[in-house]
């Protein structure tokens, strides 16, 4: 009678696994390749455009000190020291404040020319487009009107009448301006005139006199009209007399007009300039109570970072240049922003250095803060330039090393779910029964007997041939 | 690893699910398979390997003063088991043994195919009544020590059949004849009718697939063969592929003829020159007699 069989658990042996993968080694080569070139495809098309662009800019401060001081060891050059830790922390953060920020938006003016522009700008365009103080505004379409809340609505059109308002404001200031230019030339010729007149006129005492009557000086006007009477038609001092009195009228007629002029523009600064900055102020609150300001002030932002770099210092020692380092980075992510990144790297260049004179924090015996650019070649230039290749290579290796990870657990799992027979002696192990025979497969033989006969009948041929 | 394991057994109860699905409705359709009989064109392997089946079951089979009776069977269909029965039959023919083939798998017989001759008269017919014994043996021409019995007239009822004392006494009445009745039996797995032979066999072989054959239903096989009282000699591994690396070891020594098949009588026309004998198949084998 058998014996009944026994049942054995079968175990996952280290060595067991390792040999199984090699078994399966062409179909793990073929999954890494096809995935570390899946994911090198991938990187490739994520980082196509992740180009970065930027430059570092260093600038120099120091505290100055006129060349007269109190004995205590003045530079050669008049810098004294430099700045602590804690005055450079401020003025990082005062560099990264919104409030600066939104000077190097605004080009270093204290108030923006603004224009309504109608279309699409994208939030980087509405500094792109400007290259100077302009700001440019998206103009809502017609159903972003009616869909917003109507005090945004109102916020728009508030902001758009005070721009054209402003714009009128100037426009007529400026009129007003040249008015007062034309007329100032005219008065300079005629005067001119009237001088060669006079020097040229025979009578000296009339020429004097009318000069002094031009000019408001001292006069004496009985004198003058009994002069006046006692020339004739006949006499030689009266054509040039009449040119002259003609001059006169002219001039005096257009210092009336200057006159009226310099009050209407007195009038235009105290009402329509002081309009113009009202409404441009007005202006410039809704501008920056619309989306595109904060997103534009976020771009300006990201793209500048300010570090500092403090040496240290013997401040009495006046031939030691000592000087602290202001480090400011621009960064842009896309090609297509690179304009704005040389903006905003000129904008920087500009303000900075001014900015910081006017803030720095400057000890009591110190009169200023010194601040200079020092770099000298800082073009915007591809921060990057090897980016895709390295992405292309670590995507390339992460999706292979997952890849065969993947394909090893899947090959692992099928495999020890393929509880066919595959190893005869699992019967004797397992079954205690033996094995009366094996019988190889006929069709696998019958294959290789035929490469093999094939292989045969083609090296008769090689060999005859290497023969002759 | 106990979620490792559930994960595998999941999958493996699943294929082995779908496999014996498909193996019951093939049963019950007529399934084109191909008949292969031994030859001069089969590969040295394959002749070696039944070579050495027929020796393993001469040693292991009880001896007695007539002829021995062999069943042969498999787990479920398509594991090559007419196929093994058939050409041991050759085998034993070969060695000069009397050996009578007969074919008791009366719903789907296929040993008639093998020798292209009609299943009917055959088994059936001869346990029915309707046919004498010497009716429904048939002489190969393959090796004239080799006859063979085909299923016969299919019949509702095989089991039964199977099971009778008429079937008892063609046995004995086979073995008084020959020296060895081989006997092809359905699969146990699908049908029990191999189970009615156990009382009147001396041994039983079964046959079983490489990388086809589940683990659990060889063991399901043996205790149900167990169960008949089937004096279990013995297990085939038909249809055995070479592992391309060893990854589970020991499988060279099953194939370590290759080397020496081109040294003993190889069928490879590089070495007609040196082979000292050719392989007895059955074709040189009845050219020798003759």
């Amino acid at each position: 009678m058998q014996e009944n069989v026994q049942k054995e658990e079968g175990g996952v042996s280290l060595l067991e696994i390792l040999r199984l993968l090699l078994s399966k080694i062409k179909i793990l080569i073929l999954v890494v390749l096809v995935a570390g070139l899946a994911g090198g495809s991938f990187a490739l098309y994520t980082s196509w455009n992740d180009l970065h662009f930027g430059t570092s800019v260093e600038f120099y401060v120091n505290p100055e000190k006129p060349k007269a001081t109190n004995g205590n060891g003045a530079s050669q050059f008049g810098v004294y020291g430099a700045y602590g830790r804690h005055v450079m922390d401020n003025m990082v953060k005062l560099l990264e404040s919104e409030s600066f920020t939104e000077q190097l938006l605004l080009d270093g003016k204290t108030l923006p020319k603004l224009k309504f522009v109608a279309g699409e700008t994208t939030p980087l365009g509405e500094v792109l487009g400007s290259g100077t103080s302009w700001a440019w505004v998206k103009e809502p379409s017609q159903v972003e009107r009616d869909a917003a809340p109507q005090d945004k609505v109102w916020a728009y059109d508030e902001l758009e009448n005070a721009l054209k308002e402003a714009e009128i404001a100037r426009g007529l200031a400026n009129q007003n301006v040249g008015k007062l230019e034309q007329y100032t030339l005219s008065l300079t010729d005629l005067t001119k005139t009237f001088n060669s007149m006079s020097l040229l006129m025979a009578d000296e005492w009339l020429a004097l006199h009318l000069n002094n009557k031009l000019a408001n000086a001292s006069f004496n006007q009985e004198e003058y009209d009994d002069k006046v009477a006692t020339l004739t038609e006949t006499s030689p001092e009266y054509n040039d007399f009449k040119k002259l009195i003609s001059l006169y009228d002219k001039m005096t007629a257009t210092e009336a007009q200057i006159e009226s002029v310099q009050a209407d523009i007195k009038d235009l600064n105290e009402v329509f300039f002081q309009r113009a900055d009202d409404l441009e102020k007005v202006a410039l609150d809704l501008w920056r109570a619309t989306p595109g300001y904060k997103s534009v002030l976020k771009n300006y932002s990201k793209a500048v970072s300010y570090s500092y770099l403090e040496t240290n210092a013997d401040i009495d020692d006046a031939n030691n240049l000592a000087r602290s380092f202001i480090y400011v980075k621009i960064a842009v992510v896309g090609e297509q922003n690179q304009p704005f990144a040389e903006e905003v790297h000129r904008r920087v260049k500009d303000i900075v250095p001014e900015f910081v004179k006017n803030n720095m924090t400057v000890p009591t015996d110190y009169e200023g803060t010194n601040c200079e650019r020092i770099t000298r070649t800082d073009e915007i230039h591809r921060t990057n330039p090897n980016h895709r290749t390295t992405q292309v290579i670590k995507y390339g290796l992460l999706f292979g090393a997952a890849a065969l990870v993947i394909a090893a657990v899947v090959i692992i799992i099928v495999d020890k779910s393929d509880k066919r027979l595959r190893d005869t002696e699992v019967i004797t192990k397992k079954f205690n029964v033996p094995i009366l025979g094996i019988v190889p497969s006929i069709d696998e033989l019958n294959e290789e007997s035929h490469t093999r006969k094939v292989a045969a009948t083609k090296a008769p041929k090689n060999t005859n041939q290497e023969a002759k | 690893m106990g979620l490792f394991t559930k994960l595998t057994a999941k999958i493996s109860s699943h294929a082995h699910a779908q496999r014996a699905n498909r193996a019951s409705k093939k049963h019950k359709k007529h399934s084109h398979r191909a008949e292969y009989l031994l030859s001069k064109d089969t590969p040295f392997d394959v002749t070696e390997a039944f070579r050495n089946l027929k020796a393993s079951l001469s040693v292991s089979v009880p001896k007695k003063e007539h002829g021995v009776s062999i069943m042969v069977t498999s787990a479920y269909p398509e594991d090559g088991k007419t196929t093994v029965t058939t050409n041991l039959a050759l085998m034993f023919a070969q060695s000069d043994a009397k050996v009578i083939l007969v074919d008791a798998d009366i719903r789907k017989g296929r040993i008639a195919k093998y020798f292209k001759r009609k299943s009917s008269p055959g088994l059936s017919d001869c346990l029915s009544g309707q046919n004498s014994l010497d009716d429904v043996i048939h002489h190969s021409h393959i090796n004239e020590n080799l006859s063979y019995i085909t299923c016969g007239t299919h019949s509702p009822r095989p089991y039964e059949l199977l099971e009778s004392e008429e079937m008892k006494k063609l046995i004995q009445e086979l073995c008084q004849r020959f020296d060895y009745v081989i006997i092809d039996t359905p699969p146990v797995l699908l049908i029990s009718d191999a189970l009615a032979l156990a009382p009147s066999t001396d041994g039983g072989v079964l046959v079983c697939r490489h990388q086809v054959s589940y683990i659990s239903d060889i063991e399901r096989a043996i205790n149900t063969l167990n169960f008949a009282k089937v004096n279990l000699l013995g297990i085939v591994v038909n249809d055995y592929k070479a592992p391309k690396v060893s990854a589970y070891g020991g499988y060279k020594k099953y194939y370590y003829y290759n080397s020496y098949g081109y040294g003993y009588g190889s069928t490879n026309p590089e070495d007609t020159d040196t082979a000292e004998e050719t392989p007895a198949t059955p074709e040189n084998a009845t050219e020798e007699q003759n």
